[in-house]
């Protein structure tokens, strides 16, 4: 699974420098690497910093700018969903869209602020109006990175009811419980139960 | 994963990123990718190329659906033969003037002739914060870093970094970018830099002699990178610095940096042989 996130970040890397730089509305261009970091972060919060650091650092190979700039900042805002992974509900509805706005802003920030460090900030305008167009882009972007990351990566069991579902699995079809359990998490019905849907607090996965 | 684990490689992530920022201006070269980003991008670099000339048809069938192709196409040549007189003026009057003195005639013979490779823009830089580009010829076709970029409009930029298909052209308009330029009529000597913008600052314009908006700015060929003459752009507005020795200004780029599709790359013509 890991290999197919690895595939889909680089795709998301390519199509954001290479197509839709294309496509810019008032100026910018969206992100759509920082919803699908956020949404690997929130499926698979021990991932979700290396995700973030190797997104980003593809992007400063990509784009030309100082390199570790997006690393950084991408690394950020993952360590930050990841936290949040962890520690909230995630499955609530409105969650990745308002994580994405809080994302997108501190990912600008972090930028704006190392440039300045730099002094490489440009003339123009970086945060206010821009940073609005940014944030709308890249909430159209969270739909499909979302949906995406989502359908490749199932929420993982709780650790109760994963031990539950391998003790089952072990009885029902005579294998080890670590495998079996495995095996077992991949069911439509264990998948379906309400159980398995569970937008509890989560242990580390 | 325990939490202790966690927040080490956290750290270590976090580590490496701030390296990587403070490498790079410690370094002389501002930008240098190493070993593995070269090789990530040379690994890229077919795929985004491919990208890039699906999305060149896309767009190609779109303006050819949308517009009328055969008026489009004349348009399309009229403007080229434009651009191209244009430029071609502005060459004859850089050496008309330039044959009246003996310095500039010196250096004029003295330059070295370019090799020219055209090339094709396959990738632009997304982030606002700095102009570049990527073309679809590397170092295979002997481009090399601080090969200088040019459009049939005027300078565009310079090479800064290679891979064996592919090479980033940091553009004028970038931040990092300053060039060192001559005023066509008043003759001043000046350094233009990029502002991430569409203008260009103009820097170390003298008090003494005075300089007329609109009159057109070529590279002085001083700083190693440009040969001299080539059109950067006009002046847009000077402005004296209250307590300053030196006046600024903006230039307008002669190139439209931010829609440019191809470019030529000057190439330094190839050392003869000895004779035997």
């Amino acid at each position: 699974m890991a290999a197919v996130v690895a595939v889909l970040v680089v795709a998301t890397v390519l199509v954001h420098a290479v197509w839709l730089v294309r496509l810019p509305v008032a100026g910018q261009v969206a992100d759509p690497a920082l919803p699908l970091v956020l949404a690997v972060a929130f499926r698979r919060p021990a991932w979700g910093p290396v995700v973030g650091a190797a997104t980003g650092f593809l992007q400063d190979l990509l784009f030309g700018g100082s390199l570790g700039l997006f690393t950084l900042a991408k690394l950020l805002v993952a360590q930050g969903a990841a936290l949040l992974a962890r520690g909230v509900l995630i499955d609530q509805p409105l969650l990745p869209w308002v994580v994405t706005v809080a994302a997108t802003v501190v990912h600008q920030v972090t930028v704006v602020l190392v440039l300045r460090v730099g002094g490489l900030l440009p003339l123009g305008p970086t945060l206010g109006a821009p940073l609005l167009v940014q944030v709308g882009l890249n909430l159209a972007a969270a739909v499909p990175a979302f949906a995406l990351v989502y359908r490749i990566l199932r929420p993982p069991l709780p650790p109760m009811r994963r031990r539950l579902v391998a003790q089952t699995a072990a009885g029902a079809w005579g294998r080890e419980p670590e495998a079996a359990g495995r095996t077992a998490e991949r069911r439509p019905a264990e998948r379906a139960g309400p159980a398995g849907r569970s937008g509890g607090r989560r242990d580390d996965r | 994963m325990g939490e202790r684990r966690r927040a080490v490689l956290f750290i270590a992530l976090l580590v490496a990123s701030l390296a990587l920022l403070t490498g790079q201006v410690r370094g002389q070269e501002r930008r240098a990718v190493g070993a593995v980003g070269r090789s990530l991008l040379t690994l890229m670099a077919p795929v985004q190329t491919s990208m890039a000339r699906v999305a060149d048809a896309v767009a190609r069938a779109w303006a050819l659906y949308t517009e009328i192709g055969r008026l489009r196409v004349e348009n399309a040549r009229l403007r080229e033969e434009v651009e191209r007189l244009s430029q071609e003026a502005a060459r004859l009057r850089e050496t008309a003037a330039a044959a009246q003195r003996l310095e500039a005639l010196l250096a004029f013979r003295a330059q070295t002739p370019y090799r020219v490779v055209a090339a094709r823009v396959v990738g632009r830089d997304p982030a606002r914060w700095f102009a570049t580009i990527v073309v679809d010829r590397g170092s295979r076709d002997g481009v090399a870093r601080n090969a200088p970029v040019v459009s049939g409009q005027g300078a565009v930029g310079r090479v800064i970094e290679t891979t064996p298909f592919t090479a980033r052209v940091l553009l004028l308009t970038d931040p990092r970018s300053a060039v060192g330029v001559v005023l066509q009529e008043s003759r001043q000597v000046a350094v233009v830099e990029g502002t991430g913008e569409s203008v260009l600052h103009l820097k170390y314009l003298s008090r003494a002699r005075p300089v007329r908006v609109g009159e057109r700015v070529i590279t002085s060929g001083q700083g190693g990178v440009f040969p001299k003459g080539l059109l950067v752009g006009q002046v847009e507005a000077v402005r004296d610095i209250p307590g300053g020795a030196f006046r600024e200004g903006r230039v307008r780029a002669a190139a439209d940096l931010s829609r440019v599709e191809e470019v030529l790359i000057l190439l330094p013509e190839p050392a003869p042989s000895p004779a035997r």
